[in-house]
């Protein structure tokens, strides 16, 4: 008996500590919020086990947009889509607008129903909004205005950051309209007007009233969206009641299948989460709000069965009202989708999804994601791409473009750092050490967005891949088609870590007549400089924490012997720097004049700039009024002090198992049709940055109605500005690049050296310990000294 | 022959048997065998398997060349020679003193009791608000340095200056305190009523009965106290993390710093190199511990 006992003992506790063994394992928890939806490598975009969604797109321009000719808004319904298009016709100047139809089974065919003019004498008229009832009845929603056509005197106000760009041709954004009304007018389905309601007599105690969104019910009522009011208007057209909400702004409206209406919003008190809060339709009051939406910036539109369809951030969730908890439906980029680029969905009875799409290259039509069995579907191979979140770089619709392409590969994103989870001061370090426990564990992705990411570091460990082979035995791209200081720039140990897609340049500038004509200096140049105009600021933000960090941004490799891993910030040389930033604490500047006024009139003598495209560069040099020199920021050899960083910086991984298909799409993005208009930064194609240059150089000429040029009364054409920046009392107009620009900018290129990358740590800790300097608690040696005495341990450890 | 066949059955019988209990021994070790396997020396094994690399992602055979670097690399010979001044401080003081508390609170003391739940508070106190406590009274304007400048002293900051490691030793006596004297304590009042009685019969002074009865009888406790505070010692890295992050002011970086660093920046090749010749001198240590235990506590030990 005891023996027995003895043997179920024992083997409970073997069974014990099996068990333990297997909680070892990261298996997802049964009944959690979101479903299991690891990316997997089906064509289409997988969230489940059992089925995948797979997009279809029929969205190529489906609602023939032109230039004159363009859609409002988009109605999504069972089984048809209904969208208004506007017409402008340049001759009378006004806009038209026609309601349209599409069966979802044969979308070729547009079926169009002319809306009524709505006008009033001496009154312009535009539609806002419009929707439909069940019954066959449309609701549209009119604002009429009286337009004046003067430019206003706008009113800027102080400082560089308040400075005002327009770009010309956005003529129509300075018209200024007065005595808006806004007017409800219901048709029935043969467009007769049912009424019409001017909302202004409504909405008489609202400030500013601008709607945004119209629905009906199913009861016939109509529910119109106003700031953070809604207005509930009864079927014969009164109106029954008004809705306020502490809701900021009301940005989504919407009624479910079964009747029941909801809106979001989001208010400054509340972070800008998104809120969801219930119309009670019987009382017409505020209902019930529901709370654990998915994400802070969420998209409601749908809602069936007692569940709404929400569009987080990344993925597409289902929620369910009874016990306000989400369940991931799908991946949006993993399905080809860009949320961006979502403006209206539902769920068909099959459970497929339809998404009414617009991309960033004039697409335009619907995407129908097909709920599949995953078995039906075929299989590509997956290659990862690793970022720290979604939108740390534009890489998204690349993605989205080479997933539609490519039969062989789909790429899938993994963010280390949800933007529909709440960050705090430690979440970015934390998705850092994520992603490099995935990287040791073998487990990396395939590619590394390098933005946020100290690539230094990840290249001195051999975790990124040298392209440079790639680009040899590549038959698309050359090293030869790249700009060479770039390459330069991300050749870490002798191997090409990265090939950014775009970059920025970064310099110092001021008058020539100041700083003279030469590029490059000492950081004992700079701070002679500074003696020599006692009254003058250095920098217009010339607080003593901007000019060291200013002085270190780029300058660190003067007081660091990385090859040795020493360091000399207790030098007298740093304490000079320290007390060359803190001399310029409690400095006065008179504010009464703008900066370009201060620059021109040597208040200030210098700016830093970092440019992204020429016009940028144009305008901060124009704002001095007088010739420049791009002095670049001081180095320890007085050597050029341009520095060249890479905008969308992406890395194969060593390790990789699908480095043919992360080159295939590195290759895909590179050879892609020039976009450089719609991105931020210079190419790095040599082709395309000469592309950009020329562009830069054609002249804008100012042309009559039918778009052609005008001559003046020499018979020249009259050229016009490309781009105004307005500064207070002063407008910078910055007409097409010179050729002496355009080579300054190359000679900048050229020059350029590699940002450094590694050093935040240092530049943090120093930034850290020299506010007590600043402050007066410390001496300037006594800082130097505990500086050195951390810094010291950096430099060590990463030597 | 039939007595010779029963014998043979009887020793096949023995054989069995013994076979059985090894196998039911095994059974009953395995699980201690495997958890020791899988979180001790497969881990170990693994460390010792990184000390060997260039990195943990290219993963090529250096030999001894990442021992070799941080033999010659300045910050792991700054917290080497850190972690040792601190230990060599902080540990014999925390043993000292607290064996003194601890016959200060053995005599019949008024207030005994509620002494020892004074020292032993800050084991209850969690980490952060010890640091946050420290904080308040060593920053450079907090409480200790007000105090002083009300009698003229100038301010010193204490946590990023030669003191700190004054600070830290201080803070590791008040965390640890409380703990060793209670397993003092335990270890005093176990020590024989009647070997005590007969010294005093023998007219033996109070020194001479610590000296010769009552050290001898603590000294398994002082090996043990010692061992435990040596370990706390490295441990002290969590609160000088907390007190002033991954980079502090070089006289308090520590062991753990270097650790905790390189593991952060992926090199788990010089993190593994670290903590295997951390190990070997850890086990040196404990071993000649052991030696002096052995040679003062045996004639205690039955």
């Amino acid at each position: 008996m005891r023996k027995k006992c003895r043997r179920i003992s024992s083997l409970f506790m073997a069974g014990v500590m099996g068990m333990s063994l297997l909680a070892c394992g990261s298996q997802t928890p049964v009944g959690q919020g979101t479903n299991n939806t690891q990316g997997n490598n089906r064509g289409g975009a997988a969230t489940n086990n059992e089925y995948v969604y797979v997009p279809d797109f029929q969205y190529d321009n489906l609602f023939n947009e032109t230039a004159n000719s363009w859609i409002g808004s988009v109605v999504l319904q069972e089984d048809k889509v209904v969208y208004n298009r506007v017409s402008y016709d340049e001759k009378t100047g006004s806009d038209t607008y026609v309601l349209n139809e599409r069966v979802l089974g044969d979308l070729s065919n547009e079926k169009q129903r002319s809306i009524p003019e709505f006008s009033l004498d001496g009154y312009e008229s535009g539609l806002l909004d419009f929707c439909c009832d069940k019954n066959g009845n449309y609701y549209v929603v009119y604002n009429t205005y009286s337009l004046e056509a003067d430019y206003p005197e706008a009113e800027y106000s102080e400082g560089v950051n308040e400075g005002m760009a327009m770009a010309v041709g956005d003529e129509d954004s300075v018209y200024s309209s007065t005595d808006d009304s806004n007017y409800l007018v219901k048709y029935d389905s043969n467009m007769n007007q049912v009424y019409s309601l001017d909302m202004s007599t409504i909405a008489k105690d609202e400030e500013n009233s601008y709607i945004q969104k119209c629905i009906t019910d199913n009861n016939g009522k109509v529910y119109v969206a106003s700031n953070n009011v809604i207005y509930v208007i009864g079927e014969d057209g009164t109106h029954e009641n008004t809705i306020s909400s502490q809701i900021e702004f009301i940005d989504g409206l919407f009624c479910t299948e079964d009747g029941r209406v909801f809106f979001t919003g989001t208010s400054g008190s509340n972070g800008y989460v998104t809120q969801l809060i219930e119309i009670d339709t019987k009382t017409c009051s505020l209902g019930q709000e529901y709370q654990n939406l998915p994400g802070f910036d969420c998209m409601v539109k749908y809602g069936k069965n007692g569940k709404l369809y929400i569009m987080g951030t990344e993925d597409f969730y289902e929620y369910d009202l009874a016990s306000q908890s989400s369940v991931k439906l799908l991946n949006l980029t993993e399905c080809s989708l860009d949320k961006n680029c979502i403006w209206d969905y539902r769920i068909l009875e099959n459970d497929d999804i339809l998404v009414n799409y617009s991309d960033y290259h004039g697409n335009n039509g619907l995407v129908t994601l097909k709920k599949t069995a995953a078995s039906e579907v075929e299989v590509k191979q997956e290659i990862v791409i690793g970022s720290l979140f979604s939108g740390c770089s534009e890489i998204e619709s690349d993605v989205i473009d080479f997933n539609k392409t490519s039969d062989k590969y789909r790429i899938v994103m993994k963010y280390y750092l949800s933007t529909d989870d709440e960050w705090d001061e430690s979440s970015f370090d934390d998705a850092i050490a994520l992603m490099n426990a995935d990287l040791i564990s073998n487990d990396g992705p395939d590619i590394i967005d390098l933005s946020y990411i100290n690539y230094e570091n990840l290249a001195n460990k051999g975790v990124l891949e040298d392209l440079s082979p790639y680009l040899e035995s590549s038959s698309i791209l050359q090293r030869s088609d790249f700009v060479e200081s770039l390459l330069n720039a991300y050749t870490i140990n002798g191997k090409l870590v990265t090939i950014p897609f775009r970059f920025r340049v970064s310099t110092m500038v001021g008058k020539s007549d100041i700083v003279g004509n030469t590029t490059g200096w000492k950081m004992d140049d700079m701070i002679d400089l500074a003696k020599r105009y006692p009254d003058a600021r250095l920098l217009y933000f010339a607080e003593p924490d901007y000019i060291l960090t200013t002085c270190m941004r780029y300058s660190n490799n003067i007081y660091i012997d990385y090859e040795n891993g020493t360091c000399h910030f207790d030098s007298p040389e740093f304490v000079k720097l320290l007390e060359f930033s803190k001399s310029f604490q409690n400095m006065s500047m008179d504010l009464s004049d703008s900066y370009p006024g201060m620059l021109q009139k040597e208040k200030v003598l210098l700016t830093d700039l970092s440019f992204v495209d020429v016009t940028d560069y144009q305008q901060y040099t124009y704002i001095f009024g007088d010739d420049v020199t791009n002095i670049g920021y001081p180095t320890a050899d007085g050597s050029e002090g341009i520095f060249i960083e890479g905008i969308d910086s992406f890395a194969i991984t060593s390790g990789s198992n699908q480095k043919e298909g992360a080159w295939a799409f590195l290759e895909s993005v590179f050879s892609k049709q020039a976009d450089y208009q719609y991105r931020y930064g210079f190419p790095s194609t040599t082709k395309d940055l000469e592309a950009m240059f020329e562009e830069c150089m054609t002249p804008y000429y100012e042309t009559d109605e039918f778009g052609n040029k005008v001559k003046d009364e020499n018979g020249e054409y009259i050229e016009i500005p490309k781009m105004i920046s307005q500064y207070d009392n002063y407008e910078i107009e910055v007409y097409a690049a010179t050729q002496q620009e355009i080579d300054t900018i190359k000679f900048l290129i050229d020059k350029a050296k590699p940002a450094c990358n590694h050093d935040e740590k240092i530049f943090m800790m120093i930034m850290e310990e020299a506010q007590a300097y600043f402050s007066g608690q410390k001496s300037a040696e006594e800082v130097a000294k505990i500086i050195q005495s951390r810094v010291d341990i950096y430099v060590s450890e990463n030597s | 022959m039939k007595q010779a066949g029963i014998q043979n059955k009887k020793l096949h019988k023995a054989g069995k048997r013994i076979t059985k209990i090894k196998r039911s021994s095994g059974l009953f070790i395995a699980p201690s065998f495997l958890g020791v396997m899988l979180f001790f020396v497969i881990p170990f094994m693994v460390v010792i398997y990184y000390s060997l690399l260039d990195n943990p992602y290219s993963k090529n055979f250096v030999g001894l060349d990442n021992f070799k670097y941080i033999l010659e690399n300045n910050a792991f010979l700054r917290a080497v020679s850190n972690t040792l001044h601190f230990s060599i401080t902080a540990v014999p003081l925390a043993v000292v003193l607290s064996l003194l508390l601890a016959i200060v609170l053995e005599a019949k003391l008024p207030f005994r009791s509620q002494f020892r739940t004074f020292f032993l508070s800050p084991m209850m106190v969690p980490v952060a608000s010890i640091v946050l406590i420290w904080q308040v009274l060593f920053s450079y304007n907090g409480v200790v340095n007000e105090l002083t400048s009300f009698f003229g002293i100038e301010k010193i900051d204490w946590l990023k200056s030669e003191y700190s490691h004054i600070v830290i030793v201080v803070l590791f006596l008040w965390k640890n305190l409380g703990y060793n004297m209670i397993l003092f304590m335990a270890a005093l009042s176990s020590i024989p009523n009647d070997i005590l009685e007969v010294a005093r019969l023998e007219s033996a002074t109070s020194l001479q009965t610590f000296f010769y009865i009552k050290l001898r009888y603590l000294s398994s406790t002082i090996m043990f106290v010692t061992i435990m505070s040596l370990i706390s010692s490295f441990k002290v890295f969590r609160e000088i993390y907390l007190l002033t992050t991954d980079y502090p002011y070089e006289s308090i970086y520590m062991l753990q710093h270097f650790m905790n660093n390189t593991f952060r920046n992926l090199d788990y090749q010089k993190l593994s190199a670290a903590a295997i010749l951390m190990s070997l001198v850890m086990i040196v240590i404990i071993g000649i511990l052991f030696l002096f235990e052995n040679h003062f506590g045996k004639d205690v030990e039955g």
